[in-house]
């Protein structure tokens, strides 16, 4: 065969593949959010909830004096304009015209809402609007300068929750990851047994440490903020403003590292080991290929793949941020929202961070499928 | 071009000392084939592993001496062994070929990768020489491209023959080369290799269990057990007319195609290189056992290069 008609097969194949992979990703993304709906509005029970809130608050107009009077003599009107002169019927009238705006301001409140359609179906409307990424409204919260619109309420927080989760993500990735490759160099000596026997120190979370530090940072030492993500004293500058913020970083980051690093060094530590005692390492030592080469080469190289893979998806990860850990610090990041929003059943909240959060990870899914055919020339070839 | 004295390797491990080597002497002449046959774990591998320096991390002992050359290489620095020795005089193939080759980088990066580490040649020259080889192993130049996974297990082995070859080395080990292979490949191998060594005056060291393997190709046997060269001889004598009871055993276990000669084993099994037996380490399973094998045998002398360690031709 030709080599261009060979080349066409492949691209051809390769774009097959890819459609398939992208439309089942893409099916499975439908099928989570449609999930995410019915439960972040519980089941259409948040609609009860709401048209409860409406109709009190319009009942509510009625505590208020000059309100009332001003609908009862409208009433009184309109039922004096029917004819209704019987004082006994004209207080009837009047009650009746009363309860009937009630209904009908409840109605105009409800349809504005979009609650004059049966939930079953305005679900998929739902659907539509997270899949679309068109989050509307949430219904009780509101960003830090006043806005109900979710993605406003998301874009605020999602910086926050970048420079603190994100990096702390990735010092502790990149950390797991060379601390292991070089403990399996050293197998077996006194630094190895140490860092294997600090590992238990990961059973605990991060924010269980961080008390621990805001305790004896903040509380005894008094060196280091005890939370918050900048002090109110701090003059507009940005240099100062920065370093402020890094300042409120450590301790979380501190509290992180501590929890999180240790296993994942003791993880690395043995996926290095083993790999490292496979075949072609073994015959590349005896070749005498220097021992950097055999890492980047011959350990690293091969093993990219499941390295790649969780690298992206806690990178993803990170984009919630931690709900514990952000309220021990007083950090205002998305996990606090999330937090909210659940506790106060505000679906369209709900729904929109994790539809975000979806298509972050359908992407990243998609992606890895392309990086796994750079980095490992195994899975290029999917078969003749 | 090499020379084995007094070779003596141990491991430490978790329940003693495995005395993998113990006092082996052989010789190698250029352009000459010494085989190593012997029953798995009887310290052949271990023995060439000595030789290439390719240790475990837990040998406890390595003495006596390696001369490759002209150069003494037991207590050389492994830098210099690195530099001077390893891939430029003697090569190695391993044992797992089939395995040996990293599945994510292709044929030319290994084979280059020797020729740029150890000698610094310049990348376009390397892939130029490997062309070269890769041809005389009898492989397509544009399989240089393809990675691992796309050979045969016999074309993988072809693989690791050449890059034991690129450097244009004295010595090759021959490890196991063909006992994965089936019986096509491993007498196309066999050829290949015949060809290889009247074409460029190479010397090997052939480490088998398959003695009809090492018939094709070797000059002198030596025949290992427990540690030990039981007997050493020229190949047309120890194949016909084996001197040491375990050679006799170890001949006789092969089939022969049509003879009425049954084919015999000897009982029992090799013995712990931990505690070998007291003596002789064949006692226990020899049949000519004697009261005087409680004694380490000598190593008796039966021609210039040819030697048995057995008490049966001690003259005492």
């Amino acid at each position: 065969m030709s080599s261009a008609a060979r080349r066409r097969r492949e691209i051809v194949r390769y774009l097959r593949f890819v459609g398939v992979r992208s439309a089942s990703v893409l099916a499975a993304l439908v099928l989570g959010m449609l999930l995410v709906v019915i439960i972040a509005n519980l089941g259409g029970k948040i609609d009860q909830i709401i048209e409860a809130d409406i109709r009190f608050s319009v009942g509510m107009v009625f505590q208020d004096p000059t309100m009332r009077k001003q609908i009862e003599e409208r009433c009184k009107q309109e039922c004096l304009a029917k004819g209704i002169e019987e004082e006994e019927a004209l207080r009837n009238c009047i009650e009746e015209c009363k309860t009937s705006w009630v209904e009908t301001q409840v109605e105009i409140l409800k349809r504005a809402r979009g609650l004059d359609k049966p939930f079953a179906i305005r679900v998929f409307y739902y659907l539509g609007d997270a899949l679309t990424l068109n989050l509307g409204r949430a219904i009780y919260m509101h960003s830090d300068t006043g806005s109900s619109r979710v993605w406003d309420i998301i874009i605020e927080r999602l910086p926050n929750t970048i420079l603190l989760f994100t990096t702390a993500n990735l010092i502790i990735f990149f950390a797991e990851l060379f601390l292991g490759l070089m403990l399996s160099r050293k197998y077996g000596t006194i630094l190895d047994k140490l860092a294997v026997s600090l590992a238990p120190l990961s059973s605990m979370p991060g924010w269980f440490y961080g008390l621990f530090m805001i305790i004896i940072f903040a509380f005894w030492l008094k060196i280091l903020p005890s939370g918050g993500m900048i002090s109110p004293e701090t003059p507009p500058d940005p240099l100062l403003r920065a370093l402020d913020i890094m300042r409120h970083m450590i301790l979380p980051l501190l509290s992180w590292l501590i929890a999180y690093v240790p296993i994942g060094v003791y993880y690395y530590r043995t996926f290095f080991l083993m790999f490292s005692t496979e075949e072609y390492v073994e015959y590349a030592r005896a070749r005498g290929i220097p021992p950097r080469i055999i890492e980047r080469r011959y350990i690293l190289r091969p093993t990219l793949p499941p390295i790649i893979t969780t690298l992206v998806l806690t990178l993803i990860g990170s984009w919630m941020g931690a709900i514990i850990t952000e309220s021990i610090f007083r950090w205002p990041g998305l996990g606090s929202v999330l937090a909210e929003a659940i506790a106060r059943n505000d679906s369209p909240v709900i729904v929109g961070i994790i539809a975000v959060y979806a298509y972050l990870l359908a992407i990243s899914v998609i992606a890895l499928d392309f990086i796994y055919g750079i980095v490992d020339p195994r899975v290029r070839v999917g078969g003749e | 071009m090499l020379r084995v004295e007094n070779l003596r390797m141990y491991y430490r491990t978790m329940s003693g000392l495995v005395r993998a080597v113990e006092d082996v002497n052989f010789r190698l002449r250029e352009g000459e084939t010494i085989a190593l046959i012997g029953e798995s774990g009887c310290g052949k591998t271990s023995l060439a592993r000595a030789v290439i320096r390719f240790l475990p991390r837990n040998v406890a002992e390595l003495s006596g001496s390696v001369v490759i050359d002209g150069i003494e290489t037991i207590g050389m620095s492994d830098k210099d062994f690195d530099s001077k020795i390893r891939w430029r005089k003697i090569t190695y193939v391993s044992q797992a070929a089939i395995s040996s080759l990293n599945p994510v980088i292709r044929v030319v990066d290994h084979m280059i990768e020797p020729l740029v580490i150890h000698f610094k040649v310049p990348k376009t020259d390397a892939i130029e020489r490997a062309k070269e080889i890769i041809k005389r192993v009898g492989i397509p130049e544009d399989f240089l491209w393809r990675y691992p996974f796309e050979l045969s297990g016999g074309m993988r082995q072809r693989v690791v023959i050449a890059i034991s070859l690129i450097t244009n080395p004295k010595i090759v080990i021959l490890d196991e080369p063909t006992s994965a292979l089936d019986v096509m490949t491993q007498a196309n191998i066999l050829n290949m290799l015949k060809e290889l060594r009247s074409k460029i005056n190479l010397s090997y060291i052939f480490i088998t269990h398959d003695i009809a393997v090492s018939s094709e190709l070797a000059d002198k046997v030596a025949v290992m057990y427990a540690g030990w060269i039981v007997e050493l001889g020229p190949a047309e004598k120890v194949y016909v007319d084996p001197l040491h009871p375990y050679s006799k055993g170890l001949l006789g276990s092969v089939p022969r195609l049509r003879s009425d000669v049954p084919v015999t084993f000897i009982p029992g099994t090799p013995p712990s290189l931990i505690n070998p037996p007291k003596g002789c380490r064949f006692r226990p399973r020899c049949r000519y056992a004697m009261p005087k094998c409680e004694e380490i045998p000598p190593v008796i002398k039966t021609g210039s290069e040819e030697y048995v360690r057995c008490w049966l031709y001690g003259e005492k």
